[in-house]
């Protein structure tokens, strides 16, 4: 039999085990949390900020290619040397990175939205439609600790000091006891909210649809600051530092004190901006829609570079020591040069791309449209 | 039961015979001719596939730049990519775009293009106006993203087969705003509908589905959302959908308010925008004369005979746009014009279409009327005696797709004209017809538009996009001296100057003007060598003016649009207004400013031209699988392959209706047909072999097994838009096996039919027109003579127009099969005899004869329930009397004697083309009257 037949059969083999399979992994990490280890979380730590100390050198190579049967949704959340993702089918996978086999799923709503987060065993995945809200799943047992009814949601949850801090659609900001579901606070802004919240250093920031952001003290619900930047908002809220950063629909990138609320500066690109920026040490890089990736000096604002690539840029730019590599709706997955912005690697995708690419144990992955998910390693 | 089996194989034989080529009208139908024989070629850039004839390349180059600008602005708004090639077909000309055969229908002169789903065309004419090209270009390629984003949204979210796609005032409402800026035409569609207190509310949309209305509100309703609630909402609402049955409910996760909730805003937003107007702006009937009232009127010219005054005007009143005349006199409330038809269009080949809305039409002193008519492949010149009422002369011209808004020069000698070339830019031209010379006076890439003469003969008064603010759709006034071609500037500005006359003493123009989003009459003050002077506006009307036209006393003739129709009126003494009027100073005009045209394809957009050669792709399949208890089971299914363009189809059906597993192999009917639309000859070829059983009742030989295996050719041959030809004639052989008895024969059918139909129709069936059918023909055994009969088919179909919306129509048919195994008709039910079983009376001869009065019953019903409300549009009403029979042999009735019925029916359209009908009535043999009432309930069209 070969390898390719294998492969299929053993997905025939877990779709026929039932759509109702345990996502069960037993030898989990137990006892891990998100403080300790922040890739417990989507976009790698809770300030949503897409710098990765690892590094893939191009050329890349592809490693594996599964089709799970539905597309995962906005992202993974790699732990160790498993990928977690909802899927737009209400399913929750689990992936083992070195082969890209599927370990379990389950189907726990109508439509996952965005990655989980995983804490002390325990995963919490919003879904935006369906019965549940919030559910919180034990991995190792693979059974519903709790569920919020309602409260549908596009963000992902943030877990920290035992409580579990969510975000519904409709502007509901809500803290819950991690491990019993108790709501311990909740905050009705009202408004809309479609992008997950950033948190750092007790500080939570929520930014609603309608460019509103507000800072939350987690453990009493109070707003601590809020500001109006009068323009709307798709993209997750960025902490880098002291510093926040939203990106708005029209354009605009503010940069406000975190602590203070008080904003200290802003740039308009005049392109209609999704995607949340990447802030590295000394710049931050905004993933456009109109497929130009620009650098732009942390200090001054001041552009350093400017990419084009084809294609809206899905999702926000990875960044590493050397490159930066962004994924786009065209098909293509660009390696660029962090220094001067030039192009050192671009691949043809199969598909336009689901994702923002990730690495973690040496592999670029991504998802993009018909193949699922594609893992690319250095081709050595 | 036993006829089942024969009407199912006569419906095969049926579909296999009537391919496209006659399916452009079925059974009637007005013709879609193919005048022109296009030399396609393709331009493919980074995104598109643009097809275009050599005749046009400029016009598809700059249409290729326009669309490569529209992908990277749109991929950007709606944060998504098209992953496969665009197929973009350009015309050069509307004229042109008609003959398009990607859609099988006729192609009204409204239609600015559309995109087609099946296989992702989009299909565009250019009209003469780049700006308006560019804007139809992306509110296609905005269709195009819509449709993927969306289908990509349910695909990625596995909602394969989601129960909602957004409303079409919400598609066409956003491909509207993100085309075009709003402009003074939306503003007045706008405006007089809130001034006038009809603006239609979110909830209700769906009741002017289609309307320019529903465009135009669409739009405004977008930019009100994006302006209130965030640019960002527009999209949501696209990408929310996956997760609701209808779009309402999306429509609440995204605003907030349900439909009703946002009505109450958004009609409250409107009458602050719009009341405070009429403070300082009146309606045109307050201040000037009613000329015309009923229906939609145009372009009127000034005319006199014998002293008195008469206003000449096109206008759609029934349904057809002819033209009218009527006497200049001011109507008193609710008393209705008195306007004669001088020339009824859309009825005869010579007058196909007016352009009601972009050709004015002139009258000289010598009552000698002129104007533009599509007639045929192009557009002609015509000039018509009105006091005879006979049109005088008709010229074409080479190369002149288009001939709209001709005026005579003073001396009644020379017209002038907008030409629209073969290559699709308009220009100025001056036709003698003494000498019959033409002579071409701007020769460029702008849109220079109705031209008309200075008293002295010696300029040309004309508007135009020709100053470089063009480039943002603006028009302003250009004198052109005739003597010597030089091109003078009269204004200068962004707004859109149009429809300018010369005053009768050739010191003012009368023009039409946007200024303020506020459509408006203006006079230009004119200096002793007819320099500018001064700009007054001499209106301020809260409803849209149009095409000024002076008489000799100093006033003006005027069309509005105004509490939703298109009227004329009369301003008298003119200059009197100057005193009070707001004035513009002539400043800023620039003579002899950069001339600018649109960039072509830029290099690193191109990737290569070549000559376009057909590749056929899928365009359907679909089958169908069947059990009968008593039949059995059976299968068919049907692929239809087509060239891009739609010219060139490959039909392909294979049915198997074996009884038992023994007689599968041998019981695969099948046809196989090539269907070319290409040339105005159409013609379709194939072979085919039906099996299967027949089974009558009536017949000696009630039961036969038939397999015949032949070929056939087809051909129809369009005279006019209204008439044509076709002949088809089958060969085939025939093994008919009887019960006691085996028929073979080597059968010839040949038939020809005249076909007319220039029938208007209304919601539920024609209401205006005629049209007939007659074919004769024979089918022959050519080897044994075990076949032989001939055809008469007749079937002729008039229609008297009693009103608007009411018609008394009448049908006469008569249908004979004569001789050797001639095949039955069979009739009853609800598409002929009604009030009988349907097709329970058969005879090899058919007479009968409908009548009905077609009359609006209710123009829309509305229930309301407690959790929502359903409409249903376009009730008619019709009283029916039906009579005929089929009988067989030799003039004689069968036993029932001559049938008939009476009584009233309704007809509900839905969803666009399905008509429902329920009819209710009582049967008669004319000599007893059924007892009770009978009700009968089918679908279908009015004959």
């Amino acid at each position: 039999m070969s390898a390719r037949r294998l492969k299929y059969t053993i997905i025939l083999l877990i779709f026929l085990a039932g759509c109702g399979s345990s996502l069960r992994i037993s030898d989990f990490p137990a006892g891990k949390s998100a403080d300790k280890n922040p890739l417990m979380t989507s976009q790698l730590t809770y300030s949503r900020n897409t710098v990765s100390s690892q590094e893939l050198i191009p050329p890349l190579t592809e490693d594996w290619e599964e089709d799970y049967q539905s597309l995962p949704n906005n992202g993974f959340t790699a732990v160790n040397n498993w990928l977690f993702f909802g899927m737009k089918n209400g399913y929750l996978a689990a992936v083992d990175i070195d082969d890209g086999d599927l370990e379990g799923k389950k189907n726990l709503g109508d439509a996952c939205s965005v990655p989980p987060t995983i804490y002390n065993n325990i995963l919490y995945q919003a879904f935006e439609i369906g019965a549940y809200g919030l559910i919180a799943y034990d991995v190792s047992d693979g059974s519903s600790i709790w569920t919020i009814d309602g409260h549908f949601s596009r963000s992902s949850p943030v877990i920290v000091n035992e409580i579990a801090l969510f975000q519904s659609l409709r502007g509901e900001v809500i803290c819950f006891n991690y491990l019993t579901g108790e709501e311990i606070w909740i905050q009705s802004l009202n408004k809309d909210i479609r992008n997950s919240p950033a948190f750092k250093d007790n500080v939570l920031i929520t930014v609603t649809l309608d460019g509103t952001i507000y800072a939350f003290d987690p453990t009493s619900g109070n707003i601590t600051w809020e500001l109006n930047l009068n323009s709307p908002v798709f993209a997750d809220p960025v902490i880098d530092g002291e510093l926040l950063y939203v990106a708005s629909h029209a354009g605009t990138l503010f940069v406000i004190e975190l602590r203070s609320g008080q904003l200290l500066s802003n740039k308009e690109f005049n392109i209609e901006l999704f995607n949340s920026p990447t802030i590295d040490k000394n710049s931050i890089y905004i993933a456009s829609s109109n497929g130009t990736l620009i650098s732009i000096n942390k200090s001054s604002l001041e552009n350093n570079w400017i990419f084009s690539g084809e294609g809206p840029i899905f999702g926000s730019a990875l960044v590493t020591n050397s490159y930066v590599y962004i994924t786009t709706m065209a098909k293509k997955l660009y390696i660029i040069s962090k220094n001067d912005g030039q192009l050192i690697q671009k691949i043809e995708l199969v598909g336009r791309a689901r994702s923002a690419p990730i690495i973690n144990q040496g592999k670029l992955i991504l998802a993009c449209e018909s193949r699922q998910v594609i893992a690319y390693v250095e081709d050595r | 039961m036993n006829t089942t089996k024969s009407k199912i194989f006569f419906i095969i034989l049926l579909l296999s015979f009537s391919s496209s080529l006659l399916a452009q009208g079925f059974y009637f139908g007005r013709n879609k001719i193919q005048y022109t024989q296009f030399n396609w070629h393709i331009l493919k850039t980074k995104h598109f596939d643009i097809y275009y004839y050599p005749e046009m390349q400029d016009i598809a180059e700059k249409g290729a730049q326009f669309a490569e600008d529209a992908y990277y602005t749109l991929q950007s708004k709606f944060n998504h990519t098209i992953t496969r090639r665009i197929p973009l077909i350009f015309y050069s000309t509307h004229a042109h775009f008609q003959q398009t055969n990607i859609t099988p229908g006729f192609i009204p002169e409204g239609v600015g293009g559309f995109f087609e789903f099946l296989k992702g065309r989009v299909v565009i004419p250019n009209t003469g106006n780049l700006n308006q090209f560019r804007k139809v270009i992306t509110h296609e390629l905005i269709h195009v993203f819509m449709h993927s984003k969306i289908a990509g949204i349910l695909r990625n979210n596995e909602r394969m087969t989601s129960a909602v796609f957004p409303p079409l005032w919400y598609t066409e409402g956003l491909a509207e705003y993100w085309s075009s800026e709003w402009d003074g035409q939306a503003e007045m569609v706008l405006k007089d509908a809130v001034l006038h207190n009809y603006m239609i509310s979110v909830e209700d949309l769906w009741k002017i589905s289609g309307t320019y209305m529903m465009y135009k509100v669409g739009q405004a309703v977008l930019e009100y959302i994006s302006d209130t609630y965030g640019e960002d909402k527009i999209l949501l609402l696209m990408e929310n959908i996956w997760k609701h049955n209808s779009f309402e409910e999306c429509f609440i996760e995204t605003i907030g308010l349900s439909y009703r909730e946002f009505d109450s805003q958004w009609l409250y937003h409107l009458k602050k925008r719009y009341y405070p107007l009429l403070a300082d702006n009146d309606f045109s009937r307050k201040i000037s004369a009613t000329i015309v009232r009923e229906g939609y009127n145009f372009k009127p010219a000034y005319y006199e005979r014998d002293g008195k005054p008469y206003t000449v005007f096109t206008a759609n009143r029934t349904g057809y746009s002819s033209i009218y005349m009527t006497p200049l006199k001011q109507l008193k409330i609710g008393e209705n014009d008195d306007s004669d038809i001088l020339i009824k269009g859309e009825e005869t080949s010579d007058f196909e279409g007016f352009h009601l809305f972009s050709s004015k039409i002139d009258v000289n002193s010598e009552g000698i009327l002129a104007f533009g008519s599509k007639s045929g492949e192009n557009d002609a010149l015509y000039i018509y005696d009105i006091a005879d009422r006979k049109v005088r002369a008709k010229y074409y011209f080479d190369n002149l797709v288009g001939i709209l808004s001709p005026a005579w020069s003073p001396d009644g000698q020379k017209i002038t004209f907008t030409g629209l070339s073969f290559g699709g830019y308009k220009d100025i031209y001056i036709f003698d017809t003494g000498t019959e010379e033409l002579l071409k006076l701007t020769d460029d890439t702008y849109d220079d538009n109705d031209p008309s003469w200075s008293p002295d003969g010696n300029f040309i008064v004309f508007s135009s996009d020709r100053t470089e603010l063009g480039k943002k759709w603006s028009y302003n006034l250009f004198l052109i001296n005739v003597n010597d071609g030089n091109i003078a500037y009269l204004t200068y500005g962004n707004q859109k100057d149009a429809a300018p006359v010369f005053s009768p003493d050739g010191k003012h123009i009368a023009f039409t003007s946007d200024r303020d989003l506020s459509l408006n009459i203006y006079l230009l003050e004119l200096d002793g060598t007819k320099n500018p002077k001064k700009e007054y506006k001499i209106t301020s009307f809260a409803n849209a003016t149009f095409d000024p036209e002076w008489t000799p006393e100093g006033g003006l003739l005027f069309g509005v649009y105004e509490f939703q129709r298109f009227q004329i009126r009369y301003l008298e003494n003119v200059l009197q207004y100057k005193e009070n009027a707001k004035t513009y100073q002539i400043s800023g005009i620039r003579r002899g400013a950069i001339p600018w045209q649109f960039e072509n394809l830029k290099a690193e957009f191109q990737i290569e031209k070549m000559k376009y050669s057909k590749e056929y792709d899928l365009d359907i399949v679909q089958s169908q699988v069947s059990n009968d208890p008593i039949f059995g089971t059976t299968g068919g299914a049907q692929v239809a392959f087509t060239d891009i363009m739609g010219n060139d189809q490959y039909h392909f059906l294979i049915y198997n209706n074996a009884r038992t597993s023994s007689e599968f192999l041998r019981s695969f009917s099948f046809a196989l047909t090539k269907v070319s639309l290409e040339k105005r000859m159409n013609y379709a070829y194939g072979i085919f072999r039906y099996v299967g059983r027949n089974f009558s009742r009536l017949d000696d030989d009630f039961y036969s097994y038939e397999d015949r295996l032949g070929g056939f050719i087809a051909l129809s041959y369009p005279i006019s838009q209204f008439m044509r030809i076709e002949y088809s004639s089958s060969y085939s052989y025939s093994d008919r096996d009887f019960i006691y008895r085996r028929r073979l024969a080597y059968l010839t059918a040949n038939f020809i039919s005249i076909v007319k139909d220039n029938s208007l129709w209304s919601a539920s069936g024609p209401i205006d027109g005629e049209r007939f059918k007659i074919t004769i023909g024979n089918t022959f055994d050519i080897k044994y003579s075990n076949v032989n009969y001939y055809t008469i088919m007749a079937d002729y179909r008039k229609y008297f127009r009693l009103g608007l919306r009411s018609a008394y129509a009448v049908r006469l048919l008569y249908l004979q099969n004569k001789g050797r195994e001639a095949r039955r008709f069979w009739i009853g039910g609800s598409w002929d005899l009604r009030g009988y079983p349907f097709w329970s009376i058969t005879g090899r001869q058919v007479a009968f004869t409908s009548h009905e009065l077609r009359f609006p019953f209710i123009d829309l019903l509305g229930i309301r329930f407690p959790f929502g409300s359903i409409g249903f549009p376009s009730i008619r009403g019709a009283l029916f009397f039906d009579a005929g029979n089929a009988w067989d042999g030799p003039w004689q009735w069968n036993h029932e004697g001559l049938l008939g019925s009476f009584g009233i029916g309704l007809r509900m359209r839905l969803v666009g083309y399905l008509v429902l009908r329920l009819d209710f009535g009582k049967r008669t043999d004319f000599t007893h009257i059924q007892n009770g009432i009978f009700t009968q309930f089918f679908f279908g069209w009015d004959f």
